[in-house]
């Protein structure tokens, strides 16, 4: 007999996952997201309804209700998305710039797109989870897990306790669930819950857990600080963060007539890195600048996602700094302290409340990737758009001539790449001299006489010439601010000093993201495609670095980590654009469905022309169309009572329209004699009289029936023997 | 004996179906019984009918007697009755000066034994080696026995006063036992109104001769026993060796008498092959009267007819030939 659940089952899911999506409230401004959430919801009700009604496998109307819920899902993110670039890319693109929100995002987070689509995923796995816990594999207690995950994920994100109240449509739901599985009136419940107790006791149990519930929600929330449990969130007040001048640190140290350490680190390669701090976007004609950050409390990491090797580095800092040096692109960081992060600038900011002095003796850990374009990458390379415009300002008050010199300098150059090449080759020749004796100034006057009339400089004016070349030729470019790899010790650790602070650029190229140059001649182990004179097929280097970051502006005020405002939503096409799959993919679509719809018919089929193949033995030919005759009945809805051929057909003879009943009754009689007869019977006649008794049934059987016979054979799922 | 031609089962089957409803005609309500009552006729076995007073024992044993055209005696079975009295006697012949054998009453085509469990043991075995053998020795002499020869027994159920039970090994002997049961009220009914016009059962006509039924158990032997089939009934007969509510299971008699009705049920349903559902039809009238239930099972009143019934459940049927 076939266990058969209540229609409705499927609706209480549908209501408790849309009610446990309730303590997302604190998390996400505004409501949208309930409404955008109820969408997939009610497809999965109402599938849930009519299969049930049906009375369809219950793992078939599951797998609907996945398909289902999985074409609303990309429907609302093809709807929502501002981009059309083909279904697979805008929905990737969509997930990348919610998961953004959520990274810089201080709750409330603005209900951008990409959240909302974030929010009607996880609406859709939770459903799904609920209604193959409860309904497919009847396990209704577990319902709690998917249930309380909303709001567990509140309680632990919210800095301040999460209201109790939350916990109210959680409870709710829990039990509307557990009361639902347990029993609306059907005949699958039998005789027991007519009975009054049988409910009151079911209700009581229902209540009690509820309230067992609630009482663990009061009691742990008030027990456990959770807010403290949130490493992000232990920085100080909220107020603007006072970041200085890290170029001023910079002159300070290179000048530094004691070489104090800064910092000590250890590879897991044990090969030496740069260490990056910070960067300068802002190019002015008084130098180089930052802009104020966007500090995000928590989901650091991820800003870069693209190919690479895993660098580990163990740092112990040994003086005060407002940043965390990291290897370019830090991913991973475990250290003491309250920190915040730039993504943009991919700069870890010291944000608690004792500020630069947490990093005193502060030992930490970065896994960074760093990425390894080829030198046939960087030729290839157009020019990336899409960053902050602020990183394309030629600074004002330059010489004209400065960019004729660029003109010339990239004369023979084709792609940016192949400019940025150029550039740095030109600034590594032997014309530019290093020396620390120079204006300690990145303005915009110093870069004009350091590129046009002195021609000797530090990192800084290096670093300042070619950022302002970049741009000159429409490169987006900024200036890092870090330490070259430093002095390697006995022991296999390397020691970086105020003397090895330097300052190099980043230019930002096209399907590599931002890519670090080393245009200072002075320094030793420069990224390899520096002198493409000497290295003509370069290998992996310290430091290029693709970062398919989206990149947010900055839209608050100084140096603030604030509530996030809009992402420009501007996501990159990490794949390069959907070639050939936006042409036709509503038909692929639909002939998936068609394929997936017709696949229990041709299974049937299939299993039908096994069973009645030709070439058996009389008796098995004989076992296969017995077979075969029940499976057809059980499509058609009828039941074969247990028993030998001949009783069991003449059983079932007497719902059967006259054709079908004496193909039946022929067939058991064939069968019978096969089995228990002196002389077996011929097994000749038997595909026709299948054949009969098919079309048979058919003709007894409403279009609905015929139908499911066809699509849905029900002995499909179950064992014939 | 001169045997007409071995009839086709089709035969054997409109003569059985002639013989019931000769027999449902004075019977009201019962068609389960005299079906059983015809299948062991034709099996060539003995039937006992076991149930209270008045519920219509005799009148059936009596029924099937006079349908069918031969011999019928009936022996009242009362504690002074001697095996003499069955088997018979030899008598000094005076005018021929000659020991002469006067048959007792086994000597019937239809024995009727009625109220079986009144006669001392003694008596009892008489008649139930007679049945076994189906021979009587008397005297040195050996006198073989009417063919066919049946013997309905009648008996009241154990408990009650002044009977002498059935050893075990006797009841074995019986291919099957049937219980009658109260008629139902409309057949009740009915039963007052026919009796108001006389004794029915004297109206009963033979259908069949005594020739024609021993040549139909001629024919029944021709039914195919499918070597799945004596498997299921050696499996079901084993189970009750093995049943923990049963001290006594059945034995291989048992599986030979099943095998036998399960044939004459094929061959009643028009198949000259036997298929689960016919073994499984007549397994607990064919067994129940031979197992003994344990201590615990009586105290817990399961009755052997409900656990041989769970057994041929729980055996399951052969589906390949």
């Amino acid at each position: 007999m076939r266990f058969t659940y209540h229609p409705l089952t499927s609706v209480v899911i549908a209501v408790a996952t849309w009610l446990s999506l309730i303590p997302l409230a604190p998390l996400v401004q505004g409501r949208s997201y309930l409404i955008e959430a109820a969408l997939p919801l009610i497809a999965s009700a109402l599938i849930g309804l009519l299969l049930a009604v049906l009375r369809a496998p219950r793992l078939l109307t599951l797998l609907a209700q996945a398909v289902a819920v999985a074409a609303i899902l990309t429907w609302r993110g093809l709807a929502l998305s501002p981009l059309n670039d083909g279904p697979w890319v805008t929905l990737r693109a969509l997930i990348s710039e919610g998961l953004i929100s959520i990274r810089e995002g201080v709750p409330p987070i603005e209900a951008t797109p990409g959240l909302l689509f974030l929010c009607l995923v996880l609406a859709a796995l939770l459903v799904l989870v609920l209604e193959l816990l409860v309904n497919a594999l009847e396990q209704a207690a577990w319902a709690i897990a998917p249930l309380a995950l909303v709001f567990g994920l509140s309680a632990l994100i919210v800095r301040e306790d999460l209201s109790w109240l939350y916990a109210l449509p959680v409870v709710a739901a829990y039990v509307m669930v557990l009361l639902a599985a347990t029993g609306l009136p059907s005949e699958a419940t039998g005789k027991a819950s007519n009975m009054p107790a049988y409910q009151a006791s079911r209700i009581s149990v229902g209540a009690a857990a509820g309230a067992a519930m609630l009482a663990l929600a009061l009691f742990v929330a008030t027990m456990v600080p959770l807010g403290a449990k949130q490493p992000w969130n232990q920085a100080g007040p909220d107020g603007p963060i006072q970041l200085t001048d890290p170029t001023v640190r910079l002159n300070e140290d290179l000048r530094r007539p004691q070489d104090n350490r800064i910092l000590t680190y250890s590879s897991e390669s044990g090969e030496p890195v740069y260490l990056r701090t910070v960067a300068l976007p802002d190019l002015s004609e008084s130098g180089a600048r930052l802009v104020p950050m966007r500090l995000a409390r928590f989901g650091f990491g991820n800003a870069y996602d693209g190919p690479g090797d895993e660098v580990r580095v163990d740092v112990t800092m040994d003086v005060e700094s407002e940043y965390l040096p990291a290897p370019f692109a830090a991913g991973e960081i475990d250290a003491d302290g309250a920190w915040s992060y730039d993504p943009e600038t991919m700069a870890v900011v010291a944000s608690g409340p004792e500020r630069t002095q947490q990093t005193v003796g502060l030992e930490y850990n970065v896994t960074s990737t760093s990425p390894s374009p080829s030198r046939d990458d960087i030729l290839a390379a157009e020019a990336g758009t899409g960053v902050d415009p602020i990183n394309l300002v030629v600074p004002d008050g330059l010489d004209p001539a400065v960019l004729q010199l660029t003109d010339s300098v990239v004369a023979n150059a084709n792609t940016a790449g192949a400019k940025a090449l150029a550039i740095q080759s030109y600034l590594r020749s032997d014309a530019f001299q290093y020396t620390l004796n120079a204006p300690s100034s990145s303005s915009s006057g110093a870069i004009s006489s350091f590129l046009l009339e002195n021609n000797a400089g530090y990192c800084i004016h290096f670093a300042a010439a070619m950022v302002t070349m970049a741009r000159a030729e429409g490169i987006p470019s900024r200036m890092a601010v870090g330490f070259t790899p430093g002095s390697r010790l006995e022991d296999g650790t390397f020691e970086v000093t105020a003397h090895d602070a330097h300052a190099w650029p980043e230019l930002y190229l096209g399907d590599l993201g931002w890519v670090q140059f080393e245009p200072t001649p002075a320094f030793d182990g420069p990224p390899e495609y520096t002198d493409p004179a000497n290295q003509p097929p370069p290998s992996a280097s310290p430091s290029p670095s693709p970062s398919p970051s989206p990149s947010p502006s900055p839209t608050a005020g100084p140096s603030t980590p604030t509530p996030s405002a809009t992402p420009s939503a501007t996501p990159t096409d990490p794949s390069g654009g959907g070639e050939g799959f936006s042409l036709g993919w509503p038909f692929w679509v639909v002939l998936g469905i068609i394929a997936l719809l017709a696949l229990p018919a041709g299974l049937r089929f299939v299993l039908r022309a096994w069973r009645l193949r030709g070439g058996q033995e009389p008796a098995a030919a004989a076992d296969g169309a017995w077979r075969e005759a029940q499976a057809l009945l059980r499509d058609y809805g009828l039941a074969m009572p247990d028993g030998s051929p001949g009783p069991a057909s003449s059983a079932t003879i007497e719902t059967l329209s006259s054709n079908g009943a004496g193909a039946l009754a022929a067939i058991g009689r064939i069968v019978e004699r096969s089995r228990f007869s002196r002389d077996g019977s011929p097994a000749d006649e038997l595909p026709s009289l299948i054949a009969t008794l098919r079309a048979g049934l058919a003709e007894g059987a409403t279009s609905q029936t015929k139908a499911r016979a066809l699509l849905l054979p029900a002995s499909l799922f179950g064992r014939i023997d | 004996m001169n045997q007409p031609a071995t009839p086709s089962l089709h035969e054997v089957s409109s003569l059985a179906t002639r013989i019931a409803q000769e027999m449902g005609r004075v019977i009201e309500g019962k068609p389960q019984q005299i079906r059983m009552a015809v299948t062991v006729l034709l099996a060539g076995g003995h039937l006992l009918i076991e149930d209270v007073p008045g519920v219509g024992k005799t009148v059936l044993a009596k029924a099937l007697g006079r349908a069918i055209d031969g011999e019928v005696k009936r022996i009242q079975f009362t504690p002074d009755l001697l095996p003499s009295d069955i088997t018979g006697v030899s008598v000094f012949n005076q005018s021929s000066r000659e020991f002469e054998f006067k048959p007792g009453g086994i000597f019937a085509h239809i024995v009727l034994g009625d109220e079986i469990n009144r006669a001392s043991p003694k008596t009892q075995s008489a008649l139930l080696e007679a049945m076994a053998e189906g021979q009587v020795s008397a005297d040195g002499q050996t006198y073989e026995l009417k063919q066919p020869f049946m013997v309905i027994a009648t008996q009241n159920p154990i408990e009650m006063e002044g009977t002498y039970p059935l050893p075990e090994a006797q009841r074995d002997r019986f291919m099957a036992r049937i219980t009658m049961g109260y008629p139902a009220r409309t057949s009740e009914v009915a039963m007052l109104t026919s009796q108001a016009a006389g004794d029915q059962v004297a109206t009963v006509q033979p259908v069949a001769d005594a020739d024609s039924v021993a040549a139909a158990i001629e024919a029944i032997r021709s039914v195919y026993v499918a070597p799945v089939i004596n498997d299921y009934i050696v499996t079901i007969v084993e189970s009750t060796r093995r049943h923990q509510d049963l001290r006594l299971g059945a034995s291989p008699r048992a599986s030979l008498h099943l095998m036998r009705a399960a044939r004459v049920e094929a061959a009643l349903a028009g198949r000259d092959y036997v298929i689960p559902e016919d073994v499984r039809k007549l397994a607990v009238e064919v067994l129940a009267h031979r197992v003994l239930p344990t201590v615990e099972a009586q105290v817990a009143r399961r009755k052997p007819a409900d656990i041989v019934a769970s057994i041929v459940d729980t055996v399951p049927m052969p589906s390949r030939g």
